[in-house]
């Protein structure tokens, strides 16, 4: 049973770090809380839906369209709407604006898909749905939940990658480090924040399509799964890559573990009380840079 | 460019939450299709009060029993309104709940106080309910309870509020009943249970009755689960359901845990002999195309199933009707609860002869809704207990799911023509095929 907890916990970990990813991103680089995390993630979802009813892709493959799609969005949102905010609040300590705008964006998403689609619950069925497959010593896991974190886990190396050994995401980390040094040094800073909220909006559509191969989707469904990515940004620290996932294995083992010892309900609350004490004795997470 | 974009999705933002405020705080009367009523507004209609989750992770909850509403209010108005009232027709209004007690005692105050409605109905989760309880008893207007269980709601003196269907009592009462019946026809088959349900005052009050019910008959409680309603995976659950295996798993779940358990059940092979679930999100009318014939095997205590209407020929086109109006969905337990606490309403109006509430109230109290009435679809009389306000003819009956269907089976003298019980309920679930 403890060998079965373990790797549950470690693939919904996983799953939870690719979550966290995007809104981890996001912040890191940019500073910015993005409290409409939980609503893109819930249009991609929607998004994924949409392409296995309509055109019968396979939920995997509509990677390739949630993506680019979310991608465009992001940077769209962030160059049209997050830019004025931000070069008219960059001097101000306390950018309520911006806090205010990406609040905004998530509950007129939530509510624009309430009045289309309503609060029916949606499922996409597959083959592999109800698929468990033998991970050892007798025990079973999900097939589907398996691949989320196969998926999970390839996404967070090419974001490091990304980040560490391309030049793109050297100007990223670059920005977020010090803005003007950067902008000093030739990098378009504005450009990089157009693409982090980009990368940051793709990351969630990565999420959506992995949770909606086992999760019920409706337009609550972001602030159900969204909110352990604030813990886990909290907890792996700002800006991290490799702290957010270190981050969601810790939250999917405490969850799992919580459960399997106590309840599920406390194994959830377990969580919380971790991000409580991160917040108290560690505010810059297990990774984070000293602010 | 870029300022014309960001204005006009500013714009649109804004629209949609005012659109949405409309749809779910009020705008909704009886003027839109969807709301079930004939079209008349201004100072010749009776407003009555709805107040379910609308936004939020249970905004999906209470949708049956708000469209059994709708459809009760549109029947009034289509054979004339209220006659007492000169033909007055009712108009609903809609206040958001989101859940939360809070959020569900201020729009309670403002549909009350500036909607000015004559009664409420609503509002599922119980401790919202009860919140609601609260302020109905101060502003002195009824309230129908729909679709909340909670026992809290029934206890001490409830002046201003009545519940027509089961309480929890009555649900456990009959899950203990059950298993008794199980236990007498085959001796010894149900030693142990598992209870599992979801962390709010509905589930925990199901709990500590199970807890002392299961004491009284012998059962042995091997495994104690409570669980958040936005918990993502329950494997571990099942894990400890698999290891100690139990012969029965009583469960309190809302629609979206109820279904993630049932994936759960099916991918790790998992199958009790009884799994008794308690007329909450297995009764949702999204449950079976979600799950399929997954649950089948599972049994329901509900008040009220479908196979009610097959003993009352007389009311069978209540649920065609139903059918035809939103497109094919059944009438589910949750939709009855709907329709009769409109239905109450209306009747307390066209006994009291006046829209204010306090003489509406004593009018609904005062309530005896024989079994043959023509709108009646509970198989049992509708009056209300002077003090607590609940209907003590209120008895749930349990269903089974069979080939993606609830049949009513338990007590066997509801049984409709050739349906009958399956024991272990596991072996009609795709899991033993």
């Amino acid at each position: 049973m403890y060998y079965e907890t373990l790797i549950l916990g470690l693939v919904m970990g996983c799953i939870y770090s690719v979550t966290a990813l995007g809104v981890n991103i996001i912040y890191g680089i940019m500073q910015i809380v993005n409290w409409a995390h939980g609503s893109i993630l819930m249009i991609s979802m929607f998004i994924v839906y949409g392409a296995v009813v309509l055109l019968g892709m396979n939920p995997y493959l509509t990677l390739i369209l949630a993506v680019p799609i979310m991608f465009g969005f992001g940077y769209a949102f962030q160059h049209i709407v997050i830019r004025p905010l931000f070069l008219r609040e960059k001097a101000d300590s306390n950018p309520v604006g911006l806090l205010l705008c990406t609040a905004g964006l998530g509950i007129a998403l939530e509510n624009i898909m309430l009045m289309i689609f309503k609060s029916t619950p949606r499922s996409i069925s597959m083959d592999i749905s109800l698929t468990y497959v033998p991970i050892g010593f007798g025990r079973k896991l999900s097939l589907v939940k398996i691949i989320g974190a196969g998926i999970a886990v390839a996404v967070v190396a090419i974001v490091w990658i990304y980040m560490n050994k391309t030049y793109p995401g050297k100007a990223l980390r670059a920005t977020s480090q010090d803005r003007e040094a950067a902008q000093m040094m030739g990098i378009n800073v504005l450009q990089c924040y157009n693409v982090a909220f980009g990368i940051g909006c793709a990351i969630c559509a990565v999420a959506g399509v992995i949770f909606s191969t086992f999760y019920t989707i409706t337009p609550s469904v972001g602030t159900t799964i969204g909110s352990k990515a604030f813990i886990i940004l909290v907890l792996g620290g700002k800006g991290s890559v490799g702290g957010c996932l270190i981050a969601g294995l810790i939250i999917g083992l405490v969850e799992a573990f919580g459960g399997l010892f106590f309840d599920s309900y406390t194994g959830q609350m377990l969580c919380f009380v971790i991000f409580v004490l991160m917040l108290y004795f560690k505010p810059n997470g297990l990774f984070g840079k000293k602010v | 460019m870029k300022k014309l974009l960001a204005v006009l999705l500013t714009c649109a933002m804004v629209f949609s939450l005012a659109a949405c405020g409309a749809d779910a705080s009020g705008g909704g009367g009886a003027a839109s299709p969807g709301s079930g009523g004939s079209g008349a507004s201004g100072g010749d209609v009776i407003k009555l009060g709805v107040l379910f989750p609308y936004t939020g992770s249970a905004a999906a909850v209470a949708e049956d029993a708000q469209k059994g509403m709708e459809f009760a209010v549109s029947e009034i108005n289509d054979r004339g309104g209220i006659a007492s009232l000169g033909g007055k027709k009712i108009e609903l209004y809609y206040g958001d709940t989101q859940s939360n007690e809070e959020a569900a005692a201020t729009e309670a105050e403002r549909l009350i106080a500036e909607v000015g409605v004559s009664a409420l109905m609503g509002c599922y989760q119980s401790a919202v309910t009860a919140s609601v309880q609260t302020v109905c008893e101060k502003y002195k207007v009824p309230l129908a309870i729909t679709c909340s269980t909670g026992d809290i709601l029934t206890e001490g003196e409830k002046p201003y509020s009545v519940t027509i269907h089961e309480q929890n009592q009555d649900t456990t009462k009959t899950h203990a009943q059950f298993i008794e019946d199980m236990n007498e026809k085959e001796p010894g088959c149900i030693k142990t249970a598992a209870i599992l349900y979801q962390n709010d005052d509905w589930g925990q009050s199901l709990s500590d009755q199970w807890k002392e019910r299961l004491a009284d008959i012998g059962v042995e409680i091997v495994v104690d689960e409570v669980f958040a309603q936005d918990v993502t995976d329950l494997t571990t659950v099942v894990t400890k359901l698999v290891e100690k295996k139990p012969d029965v798993v009583l469960n309190a779940c809302y629609f979206q845990s109820m279904v993630l358990l049932t994936q759960t059940f099916v991918g790790m092979g998992y199958e009790p002999k009884a799994m008794l679930c308690s007329s909450s999100g297995e009764t949702d009318n999204d449950f079976i195309p979600t799950v399929g014939n997954n649950a089948d095997g599972f049994f329901t205590v509900s008040g009220w199933g479908e196979d009610v209407l097959l003993s009352m020929p007389d009311k069978q086109w209540i649920g065609e009707e139903y059918k035809e109006r939103y497109d094919g969905e059944h009438y589910t337990a949750e939709s009855a609860a709907g329709w009769a606490a409109a239905m109450v309403i209306c009747e307390g109006l066209e006994a009291a002869g006046t829209e204010d509430p306090e003489a509406l109230n004593a009018a609904i109290r005062g309530l005896v809704i024989p079994t043959d009435a023509w709108w009646n679809i509970y198989p049992y009389e509708i009056s209300f207990d002077p003090v607590t306000g609940k209907n003590m003819n209120a008895i749930p009956v349990m269903g089974q799911f069979q080939d993606t269907k609830i049949k009513l089976i338990y007590p066997e003298t509801i049984q409709a023509e050739g349906t009958e019980l399956v024991f272990p309920g596991s072996e009609l679930s795709p899991v033993n095929q």
